[in-house]
């Protein structure tokens, strides 16, 4: 507690530990097709946070009593490797991955036409190697271009950032310094083109001023990845990958 | 493959659709109005043996909290700080849907909304939890069960906990060197905020407060914010695979707030 | 009548392909009044007032008539289930073989083993039923004994074999093979000699490679002029290609 007084995590002017702006997201790179044996791969890096994405499907459903007659069932898993933090994390899965894996899978169902494969699965494994925050909202953002990559048919893209209170200022896209001591963590998800929120979470404490402004933020950040989420999957077939 | 999927976003289960005409002329199933919570009621101290106890009904959902509160070492990080620890067990009896065993994802996601809304409130004051810095510190365990699932468990493990919390009484204790001696008298456990779980579902366009099981089975999206009295968030989850405008947010918001602060009237009752 | 892309752009589920009064061609939805999206990743196309996007990659998924090449991986008293690269799995019943079989007195497997692969047709498939293969209509169809077979990603298969077979039949004439385009994206190669198997299978491979590009029949042309000149020799040279061979 008093660490997190003694530490200032943004100046007067609003600039941040890293640098950043308020409103600035951290440097994102992100590319697909990064895996050869899955249907769908996408490999993401926001500030130090990296994920690696897989979807396999759809395939036939196993145990086959799981499927279901007029649609597919989508199956996500948010697992964080040993060493993507500084202390050892378990490789059991946590309650707090099993939360953020019904979650994830909560945000990424409503862009998908999953009537289009009946009785089937489709698996997407979010694998965290490194946790710098904004690890499900980094997660959910490279799913739905591995997703896109596999082919599966979607309403749009589903494009995920945090923003948060740092400071007593709102602020876009926490790094791991601001999540821990910083006094609000809010993630979003969005369809962007259908303007539509499909996750939304919030720890910490918001006014309701503050709540209407990190909406509001966040869609900036959205709208930036929403557009190197585009070009990631154009490159796909161009071979390049997209840096910021 | 796809071109007749345009039509795809009109289909709506059946029950959906009948619950939607209701909706449509402003009345929900069980005549209730859009902002119009069940009957609350809350009783505590029901169990002798726990430090805290709270029963929470709402309309025919029931969830009980109790509160044990132990001597325990304090987390390395915070070791002047005692420890919160919250869990919400779906009892079999309470539906057909729940089955003992571990918790299934359904089940840790709303431990861990009720866990929040009471953790990241700061809603206990857990630096005056400690008894010896670094060694000794009050471990204070709620333990929720959802015994009647009429929808909405959320909001009545929320309250069921903040209520068993604000009537639990622990010892006294008495520091005599490295030594901790435990009194006869009590006294309560040191709250700062009074963090209040309501929950809105969104059933086609219509956000409804307080969902009865059957509005949850065709809700598409629930959001449960924690609020304060202040006026402050304090936790916020989207549940459901469905998906909720922009302004749907601050809507919610002017919902959970309001009635949360009724649900504060009826606690304040309770001394 | 806005269109915000051109003929063969690249599109990402979520964009915007285009505004006014169109049809809806695959993987396009009419969002609102006006508004049509893409569904999937790939080319976008507009012919005569119809809006589609050709997918890059996907699973294929089985239609009722399709001919397909699948896998045997499993058998049993009356029939064989076969993978046929979908997220359902195949079934040959034994009396849809094109040799009429006891199945009570014959051991099938005699017929086709695990590990064997199968051109058949799709018989039945309605998202109900997993697909029913049939090989008692074409005398192509049976058991696939000789050349070799290669998989492409099944969304390419449109264009290996050309509007109205026209790439198909200008590969098999000018290499002096025998190519069959599966619509599960198996390729089955035959010819006299395996240098001329090699050639058909890389040039089929830089068909699925290319296969979203502009000039694509130019570039086969070129390609084939080029392994045909004496000078060109095939990168594995009296091997077999590097697909399953058989």
């Amino acid at each position: 507690m008093c660490l997190s007084e003694s530490i200032v995590l943004i100046t007067q002017d609003g600039v941040r530990l890293d640098g950043r702006r308020i409103d600035e997201l951290r440097p994102v790179k992100m590319q697909v097709g990064v895996l050869k044996n899955c249907s769908g791969s996408a490999y993401i890096e926001q500030g130090k946070t990296k994920i690696l994405v897989a979807v396999q499907g759809p395939r036939e459903a196993h145990p086959k009593h799981i499927a279901l007659p007029g649609r597919a069932i989508l199956r996500t898993r948010y697992h964080m490797a040993p060493f993507s933090t500084d202390e050892r994390k378990s490789p059991a899965p946590s309650r707090r991955e099993v939360e953020l894996s019904k979650v994830i899978r909560e945000a990424l169902e409503p862009a998908l036409f999953l009537e289009e494969y009946p009785k089937t699965v489709i698996d997407v494994f979010i694998e965290v190697l490194q946790a710098d925050a904004g690890t499900r909202s980094a997660g959910i953002t490279a799913a739905s271009i591995a997703l896109a990559e596999a082919g599966i048919p979607m309403r749009d893209l589903v494009t995920a950032v945090a923003v948060g209170k740092v400071g007593g200022k709102v602020v876009l896209d926490l790094n791991e310094a601001e999540d821990e001591h910083g006094e609000a963590d809010m993630p979003i998800a969005m369809m962007p083109s259908l303007n539509k929120i499909t996750l939304l979470q919030l720890n910490g404490r918001l006014t309701r001023q503050e709540l209407e402004e990190g909406v509001n933020l966040v869609k900036k950040g959205i709208k930036e990845l929403y557009s190197l989420q585009k070009q990631a999957l154009r490159a796909r077939f161009s071979g390049a990958q997209v840096e910021v | 493959m796809l071109a007749d999927l345009s039509t795809v976003e009109e289909f709506v289960p059946i029950q959906q659709k009948e619950l939607l005409a209701l909706l449509s002329t402003g009345v929900r199933e069980d005549g209730r109005k859009f902002d119009e919570y069940r009957k609350v009621e809350i009783q505590t101290s029901i169990y002798e043996k726990a430090n805290g106890s709270a029963m929470v009904k709402i309309g025919n959902t029931v969830a009980v909290a109790g509160v044990k509160a132990e001597l325990g070492e304090p987390f390395p990080d915070t070791p002047n700080e005692g420890v919160l620890t919250v869990s919400l067990e779906l009892l079999p009896h309470a539906s057909p849907s729940f089955e003992p065993g571990p918790p299934d994802e359904n089940a840790v996601e709303m431990s861990r909304i009720v866990d929040r809304g009471l953790r990241e409130s700061k809603s206990i004051k857990t630096s005056e939890l400690c008894v010896l810095p670094g060694k000794k510190v009050w471990v204070i365990y709620v333990d929720i069960y959802a015994m009647d699932h009429d929808g909405n468990i959320v909001d009545a493990s929320g309250i069921a906990a903040l209520a068993a919390l604000l009537t639990a009484k622990i010892p006294e204790v008495k520091v005599e060197g490295e030594d901790v001696v435990l009194l006869e008298s009590t006294r309560g456990i040191p709250m700062a905020e009074r963090p209040v779980p309501v929950t809105v579902a969104k059933i086609g366009d219509y956000l409804v407060v307080d969902p009865s099981l059957s509005e949850e089975n065709v809700a598409d999206v629930r959001v449960t914010m924690t609020t304060l009295e202040s006026g402050i968030v304090s936790s916020i989850q989207k549940s459901g695979s469905g998906t909720l405008e922009e302004p749907d947010v601050l809507k919610i918001y002017d919902l959970a707030y309001e009635k949360g602060k009724e649900i504060r009237s009826l606690l304040a009752k309770l001394g | 009548m806005t269109l915000y892309f051109k003929h063969r752009d690249i599109v990402t589920p979520g964009d915007l392909l285009a505004r006014g009064r169109f049809r809806v061609g695959a993987n396009v939805v009419k969002v609102g009044e006006d508004g049509y999206y893409a569904t999937v990743l790939g080319s976008f196309e507009v012919q005569n007032g119809v809006l589609s996007v050709r997918a890059l990659r996907g699973p294929y998924m089985p239609r009722k008539g399709d001919r397909v090449i699948g896998m045997v991986v499993d058998i049993s008293m009356g029939s064989w289930s076969v993978d046929i690269r979908s997220p359902y799995e195949a079934t040959l019943p034994a009396g849809r073989f094109p040799v009429r079989i006891n199945p009570v007195l014959d051991d099938i497997r005699k017929y086709l083993k695990v590990g064997d692969y199968v051109y058949a047709e799709i018989a039945e498939f309605d998202r109900f039923r997993a697909p029913v293969l049939d090989a008692t209509a074409s005398r192509e169809f049976g058991p696939i004994k000789q050349g070799v077979v290669v998989a492409i990603e099944p969304t390419r298969v449109p264009r290996v074999i050309g509007r109205n077979g026209s790439m198909i039949k200008l590969l098999n004439k000018e290499l002096n093979a025998n190519i069959v385009v599966a619509q599960n994206g198996y390729v089955w190669v035959r010819a006299n000699d395996s240098t001329t198997i090699n050639r058909a299978v890389r040039i089929v491979k830089m068909i699925e490679a290319e296969a979203h590009t502009q000039g694509l029949t130019s570039r086969v042309e070129e390609m084939l002029k080029t392994l045909k000149s004496p000078s060109a020799q095939p990168s594995v040279s009296g091997e077999e290609g590097n697909g399953g061979s058989v």
